[in-house]
């Protein structure tokens, strides 16, 4: 009430005012929306801008940083699965992965040192399912496809602990910017791949990562009661873990082996 | 035949105007805390080069945001409106090529967008939406005189001219509609 009271006698005073200085000027309410306007304006799209800016996914660097050797394990490539560790061992763990999933990215900063290191200790068999489902979230599209395709040139090339360990240490945000064909080729040449991985990459493997997309996605669906397929999905001995992330299911895979 | 009393012309134009506002705040808001996800949005459509692909991903939430903000304060409602109503065109001429494309994705109007399964996609329900949005926007570039809007506390200035001068041509005596 008294606000308003305030703002007509300013308004009238304005008006006075403005009476009087009228044959230079407007009206001093156009003057104060004006600037009020442009205030507020400012205001939310600088904000917005900032915003924006803060939420803009990172750059990438111009060369994938390589990840520290861990464990030795064997690896070997069989149909569309990755198998590290021994064939003979008690526990088969395995693990579908997408490589621009934030979760998957999460699930290898958390449990990748403990799987190498069973899998080099012969105490399970880590398959990797390589798999696309986020082609499209990507700039440019089809990442997915590309680093589930390089990966596996990176195992016939004998380079794959580093290169997969590599990938997930430094992953490409969700809907931003990924690693090239380029980027991907230089991290197989600082591993010591030979000239084969190069090409290998070229060519690309998306038929096959369609397939191995499609067959993971038919496997893993009529596992869960819900029928869906997500990233990271993980077995042990061929049943779904629900719960993947606290370490208790790991913890459980693990004991379940002889020493 | 129900006929409304200008007060309530106005007050409905105020709804109108406040509806409006709050979908282009709304969905450029969303828009600009995930930017990442608006520029897949925006690749999606396959329309743009590359190089413009990145403009619009960060202009159009802060133009959204703009005509937002004009809206909800009610200033130069008539180029408001019209703005809004050009743009909503554009967003609806760009989603029904990619419908006539057959291309599978969604709209990203309101955050979100980008490629969605086959069999997935809402053309229909997106583009009437759209649609609805373009008749609150033509109904405030017809009728845009409402309550509680800066526009009118310009016109009701006392005696300097401004109420005229500051609103919207074609306006000026013209109270029903």
């Amino acid at each position: 009430m008294s606000a308003e009271r305030t703002q007509d006698k300013r308004a009238r005073k304005g008006a006075q005012a403005v009476a009087a200085a009228r044959s230079s000027s407007g009206g001093s309410r156009g003057m104060i929306a004006g600037i009020a306007i442009i205030v507020v304006l400012i205001v939310v799209v600088g904000g917005a801008l900032l915003l924006q800016h803060r939420n803009q996914p990172r750059n990438l660097g111009p060369a994938i940083p390589v990840a520290a050797a861990g464990p030795q394990y064997p690896v070997t490539v069989k149909g569309d699965t990755i198998v590290t560790g021994s064939p003979q061992a008690p526990v088969t763990i395995d693990i579908y992965e997408d490589f621009l999933c934030p979760h998957c990215g999460a699930f290898e900063h958390a449990f990748h040192p403990r799987l190498a290191q069973a899998a080099a200790d012969g105490k399970a068999k880590v398959v990797y399912h390589p798999v696309a489902i986020l082609d499209s979230r990507s700039v440019p599209a089809g990442y997915s496809t590309l680093a589930a395709g390089a990966t596996f040139c990176a195992a016939t090339a004998g380079i794959f602990p580093r290169f997969h360990d590599s990938l997930f240490a430094t992953q490409p945000t969700e809907g931003g910017p990924a690693w090239t064909t380029a980027q991907l080729q230089q991290l197989g040449k600082t591993l010591g791949a030979g000239d084969g991985f190069a090409n290998c990459v070229q060519t690309g493997a998306d038929q096959r990562i369609e397939t191995a997309t499609d067959n993971a996605s038919k496997y893993v669906s009529g596992l869960r009661s819900d029928h869906l397929f997500g990233t990271p999905t993980v077995l042990v001995n061929g049943a779904i873990v629900n719960d993947a992330t606290d370490g208790q299911w790991l913890d459980q895979a693990l004991s379940g082996a002889p020493r | 035949m129900l006929r409304l009393s200008r007060p309530g012309l106005d007050g409905l134009g105020t709804v109108v105007r406040l509806g409006l506002a709050a979908v282009f705040l709304v969905s450029g808001a969303l828009k600009v805390i995930d930017p990442a996800q608006t520029r897949v949005a925006v690749t999606a459509y396959e329309l743009l080069p590359p190089d413009l692909i990145g403009p619009v991903a960060t202009g159009l939430p802060l133009v959204e945001l703009g005509l937002g903000t004009l809206l909800v304060v009610g200033a130069f409602t008539r180029w408001v409106a019209l703005a809004s109503g050009l743009l909503l065109l554009v967003l609806i001429a760009g989603m029904a090529q990619a419908w006539a494309r057959g291309l599978s994705i969604d709209c990203g109007c309101f955050g979100g967008g980008g490629a969605v399964p086959q069999g997935s996609t809402r053309y229909p329900q997106e583009l009437a939406r759209d649609i609805g949005f373009v008749l609150l926007a033509l109904w405030l570039l017809l009728r845009p005189r409402t309550a509680l809007s800066v526009d009118g506390w310009l016109r009701a200035e006392p005696d300097t001219g401004w109420g005229e001068a500051g609103y919207p041509a074609g306006q000026a005596g013209r109270n029903e509609l």
